[in-house]
């Protein structure tokens, strides 16, 4: 029993050595060859690129005759192979008072965070404030007469159907600077 | 060692009542054991979803909101609004779940749109029970004992203090935050009344 026990161990100490042998042949041998194919192709990399480069200094940079605007892609200065940066996260403005209106009949925006709040074709949570039955409780700014009108200016009982989806119009902010630097300002009327 | 085990089992068996204790401790923290794993099992959001019925719809709805995804990664899941933690009200309402069972064999509410029919009827059944608890799977956590008012938003607040002011409990304003709200046009005057809805 004791014989037969000690003869299967060496056995497997056997096999097992046997193993990592060819394991070990494997890798020497693959190692062998890829070593002279990357040789055989930087060579023709570098060689490929010295005749382009040759080409280009032959030909002369075409003349320019008006002035570079300044034009960037999107990607700006970022190289075709590098990554881009990501976009800073943008954080949605907390509970703040009224944001002023910009213009005229600018819809006005919203001075809080809307994320639970879901218009869906059951229910509007946001005429759970801003309904005539109730902003008066909560304390909100009421919707505006013109929402119950219908496209031919027929006036409604409720909230007319194309006034339902709030945020067609209507966004809350977040506390981003303008893509593009500018000079506008509000009418006097609107001015802060 | 095997000599004393022995000794031990001739020593029960002059004393028949004490090994029928002894063998009923045993069997009982095992069955007790057993049975616990068991029902928290059941109290898995991933035994909760197994069934088509919650997984393509209440809980698509409720992975948009903020008790499944949010900045500080506390998650609220199935069973920690849905079921009351102490032993005796989990076991009463995990016996009135068995409905479901039923329900789901008939296939009442297989289908999307099937549910949406029934929304309604559900979230009266779940703002019932939150308000006959006074909400206490929410005050598990957010209890307004320790709320600071001064840190909360200046519309949340006053809200805040009037409503407690006034006896109101969570779920009489917290409706529809973990899944969507129902079309709320088939309810009575009283119903309206009752569940707090304009």
């Amino acid at each position: 029993m004791k014989n037969s026990k000690k003869m299967l161990l060496k056995c497997s100490n056997l096999v097992l050595g046997a193993g990592l042998l060819i394991l070990s042949m494997n890798g020497y041998a693959e190692h062998k060859e890829a070593a002279p194919l990357s040789k055989v192709q930087n060579e023709i990399d570098t060689k490929a690129v010295e005749s382009i480069k040759s080409d280009i200094k032959s030909v002369a940079p075409p003349k320019r005759d008006y002035e570079f605007s300044g034009v960037k892609s999107l990607r700006g200065e970022t190289g075709i192979v590098d990554a881009d940066k990501s976009a800073s996260v943008k954080r949605m403005q907390p509970d703040i008072e009224p944001i002023f209106r910009n213009y005229f009949q600018q819809p006005p925006m919203i001075p809080h965070r809307t994320r639970e709040y879901k218009i869906t074709l059951r229910y509007n949570k946001c005429m759970s404030c801003h309904g005539w039955d109730v902003y008066k409780k909560a304390k909100a700014t009421k919707i505006s007469q013109t929402h119950f009108a219908d496209r031919d200016g027929n006036a409604q009982s409720s909230l007319a159907a194309r006034r339902y989806f709030c945020t067609q119009c209507h966004a809350p902010q977040v506390d981003a600077e303008p893509l593009v630097e500018n000079k506008f300002t509000p009418v006097h009327d609107l001015e802060k | 060692m095997i000599k004393l085990f022995n000794k031990f089992l001739a020593f029960l068996k002059k004393r028949a009542a004490l090994t029928v204790l002894i063998l009923g401790f045993i069997g009982g923290i095992i069955f007790w054991g057993g049975f616990n794993t068991a029902l928290e099992l059941t109290n898995t959001e991933q035994f909760c979803i197994s069934c088509h019925e919650m997984e393509s719809t209440v809980y698509q709805e409720y992975r948009n909101t903020i008790h499944y995804q949010n900045r500080t990664g506390v998650r609220a899941t199935c069973p920690d609004c849905h079921v009351p933690k102490a032993w005796g009200p989990k076991m009463v309402r995990k016996i009135q779940a068995s409905n479901e069972l039923y329900h789901k064999a008939l296939g009442t509410i297989n289908t999307p749109a099937k549910f949406e029919n029934k929304r309604i009827e559900l979230a009266k059944h779940e703002w019932r029970r939150m308000k006959k608890v006074d909400s206490l799977e929410c005050r598990n956590c957010h209890d307004f004992g320790s709320m600071d008012y001064t840190l909360q938003s200046r519309r949340a607040s006053p809200q805040h203090i009037a409503a407690f002011e006034a006896g109101k409990t969570c779920i009489d304003c917290h409706k529809g935050i973990a899944h969507q709200m129902p079309d709320t046009s088939s309810l009575t005057d009283e119903e309206r009344k009752e569940f707090n809805l304009q």
